[in-house]
């Protein structure tokens, strides 16, 4: 089992879509795939048709609910999901309480393995107890990152932060997305991308804004536009550095 | 399981359930398959079912639980269904220690189209699927007969209420819930389970001997007449296997219960079961150095492995030419009388006037009998000592067989829990002296063979090699040698004597 977690400090980077169509198209593949929506927003949730739900954390942080008891099956088959959780907005207060907080979620999926290839976690924006938990879970790091100089700042500041953390053995592999070739400073960064950037590029299209419209992974409605390409493109690449990564 | 619809359309169940749930039709397909299973009904009674289907130029492979009708594993091969080793993976891994050396036969072919369905909640997201599978049964001949629509409902992870909620209400339009498997064996008059080589009697205690011990042999004729089509088509090694026991079992039969018969009524068919015991001997043989053969190689360093391979040649060059003439006996003339003729004898009247034991009850007969014989075993399992020849362990192993097949045959006279463990305790027994044997009998064969290999210019290697089999069976059977006393001591305690006598020394009709 390999878990990728999808995690930006920014929000409104491309986290969710990235998750979602990655998730289904790893699913598509014939890997057994969960993607957790860790976002209280819910939007991976919403994007599936699923329902939220309402507060749930509280029992799952204690250990005193499994998280198999909670997965719902997506209209995909072999990619299940993890709803999102309202309560999630207080999931740092309550790791908080917990006598090793930071290793919780790790300890949540752990006995997932036999059941699924990969797991994805959609994960909140801010740097917190629960993006330590990630961190402290994930398999490799995938950072959508808008092509700006702000975008940038913020990936440096997750570099220092896992490094400071003895986390610095995680691959952080970011992933331009929203990329915007008309747009000066994005052709600038491109020209000199972050380290270990994915070769893939996700472009800004107007197909993945429509995926709230439809509520499905872009390939499912409009299989042909290059935001679909640029999905299945970069589930590919993912794959060939995951069979690579310990 | 699921949902057979014999009294109610598929078209007016799915117009009742659009009028209570949002249904979505996804892609059908046609479906044209065969179930298939082993001659002894192996998935079948290990609670599968084994559907392979084509599309275009690959096989598709669905193996499912036959109760509940999920799937446990769906996967495509370009390889005939057959053999174990030919299965594709995961298949392979997951079916091969329930089939061992058994080989898939198509059992029922079905043809029809299936049609997927998706129940939607008003997110409209699928809560679950359904199934419809209308279908019919191909005959030999491709003569079609109609089933009933098989209706299945697999429930979304975290949507089993769902689930349970449409089951209840398909329940309340009384439509039941069946196997579809068993339904398109009924039609090519077939039942799943139906074969079995084990022998499973319901005796009556006071019947007589005679229609007892007719009743048996009868199902050993059975077995015999299920098994020659398998043996002479060359299916698997199995059929010969089974085919070869019921014939040792009859002879068995034959000459242990005594006087229940005409002697010169049965007389020739003494001779004919120890014809056909004999004629199906060379290829049951070669059998089993075949299927020896990967533990044969295991047992090497892996040097002469390969040196192994015209021995290999040599055994399935052998066993062809055997097979042959033995499938030429059995299609024979003079066979097919034997049997017909085994069979009238066996379904005539009894003779007037008739031997001493056959109206005696049967649990007289048998009790007596097995007691016997199982003081036989002791005097001459007491008998032997470090210094006896394997001549002795032979013939105790003899006795113990006939000892076994007794109380086989006579199990169901007997408390079960009892009698069942006595026999458990004679196989041990058994074991060690049929293993003592079997090695001693393979070894010496292969020094036979050995020799013919040696004529026909075999390398050193291969000639070295078999030496080293050699070798390696007289060392176990030294060590089943050993193992002997130790074994006996253990048939011989005083609880297996006391439940001997207990059970076989009073004949009357109240012990049961």
């Amino acid at each position: 089992m390999k878990i990728i977690g999808v995690y930006n400090i920014k929000g409104g980077v491309g986290k969710t879509a990235a998750a979602v169509n990655l998730s289904y198209l790893s699913a598509k593949s014939g890997l057994r795939t969960l993607l957790w929506d860790l976002d209280p927003q819910g939007a991976s949730t919403y994007y599936f048709r699923i329902k939220p739900r309402i507060k749930g954390a509280k029992k799952l942080v204690r250990g005193e609910r499994d998280l198999d008891e909670l997965i719902k099956a997506t209209d995909y088959e072999g990619l299940d999901l993890m709803p999102a959780d309202f309560s999630f907005r207080n999931l740092d207060l309550l790791l908080e309480d917990q006598k090793k907080p930071v290793g919780r979620l790790h300890k949540l999926i752990k006995p997932l393995a036999d059941e699924y290839d990969r797991v994805y976690l959609d994960c909140p924006p801010s740097i917190s107890l629960v993006s330590e938990n990630v961190f402290q879970a994930s398999t490799v790091l995938v950072v959508p990152t808008i092509p700006t100089t702000l975008s940038l700042r913020t990936l440096e500041q997750l570099t220092q932060f896992l490094a400071g953390h003895e986390l610095g053995r995680i691959p952080v592999w970011p992933l331009l997305s929203l990329v915007d070739r008309r747009k000066r400073m994005h052709r600038g960064v491109l020209e000199n991308p972050p380290a270990n950037s994915f070769e893939t590029l996700i472009p800004y299209a107007s197909d993945v804004e429509r995926m709230g419209e439809y509520r499905q992974p872009v390939a499912e409605f409009s299989a042909a536009s290059p935001a679909a390409q640029a999905y299945e493109a970069l589930w590919r690449e993912l794959e060939r550095r995951l069979e690579i990564t310990e | 399981m699921p949902f057979l619809l014999s009294s109610i359309s598929s078209d007016v169940l799915l117009r009742d359930l659009a009028d209570r749930w949002r249904l979505s039709e996804g892609l059908g397909r046609r479906v044209e398959g065969v179930f298939f299973d082993t001659f002894d009904w192996r998935l079948y009674l290990g609670g599968l079912v084994l559907f392979v289907d084509r599309d275009g130029a690959e096989w598709v492979w669905l193996l499912m639980g036959r109760a509940a009708g999920d799937v446990l594993a769906l996967c495509r091969g370009d390889g005939a269904p057959g053999m174990a080793a030919t299965l594709p993976e995961p298949l392979r891994n997951r079916l091969a220690p329930l089939l061992e050396m058994r080989r898939l036969l198509p059992q029922v072919a079905l043809s029809g189209e299936l049609r997927s369905l998706n129940l939607l909640n008003e997110d409209e997201k699928t809560v679950l699927r359904l199934d419809l599978l209308e279908c019919r049964v191909v005959g030999e001949q491709g003569q079609e007969t109609g089933l009933p629509t098989q209706l299945k409902v697999s429930p979304l992870r975290g949507y089993e209420d769902d689930a349970s909620c449409l089951e209840q209400w398909l329940r309340g339009l009384a439509i039941s819930e069946g196997c579809l498997l068993d339904e398109a064996l009924a039609v090519v008059g077939k039942r799943g389970g139906s074969y079995s080589s084990k022998l499973q009697f319901s005796l009556h205690p006071g019947e007589g001997a005679d229609e007892a011990t007719r009743h048996i042999l009868l199902h050993l004729l059975g077995t015999i007449e299920a098994n020659v089509a398998g043996v002479c088509n060359d299916l698997d090694s199995e059929f010969l296997h089974d085919l070869r026991v019921a014939v040792r079992r009859t002879r068995s039969a034959l000459t242990q219960i005594k006087e229940v018969f005409e002697p010169d009524g049965v007389e020739r068919f003494k001779a004919d079961f120890a014809w056909l015991g004999q004629i199906t001997g060379p290829t049951r043989d070669l059998d089993v150095y075949l299927l020896k053969f990967p533990g044969y190689l295991e047992s090497l360093q892996g040097g002469f492995r390969d040196a192994l391979e015209p021995f290999h040649r040599y055994l399935v060059q052998h066993r062809a030419t055997e097979q042959a003439i033995l499938a030429n006996h059995l299609r024979s003339e003079p066979f097919q009388v034997m049997l017909r003729d085994w069979r009238a004898f066996l379904e005539s009247p009894p003779a007037d006037p008739s031997p001493a034991n056959a109206a005696r009850p049967v649990k007289e007969v048998a009790g007596a009998r097995i007691h016997k014989l199982y003081r036989r075993v002791m005097k001459e399992g007491r008998a032997i000592g470090e210094e006896s020849p394997a001549e002795a362990l032979h013939e105790l192993r003899k006795s113990c067989k006939k000892l076994r097949y007794l109380m086989e045959f006579f199990q169901s006279l007997y408390p079960a829990a009892r009698v069942d463990g006595l026999i458990k305790a004679l196989k041990i027994l058994l074991d060690n002296l049929g293993d003592h044997q079997d090695l001693q009998v393979q070894a010496e064969k292969l020094v036979t063979m050995a020799s013919d290999m040696r004529r026909s210019k075999a390398g050193t290697h291969c000639l070295l090699a078999l030496g080293m089999l050699i070798g390696g069976l007289l060392l176990r059977q030294r060590g089943e040698r050993e193992r002997f006393a130790t074994v006996f001591a253990q048939f011989n305690q005083e609880r297996n004597r006391e439940r001997f006598a207990a059970l076989f020394l009073d004949n009357t009709l109240s012990n049961q």
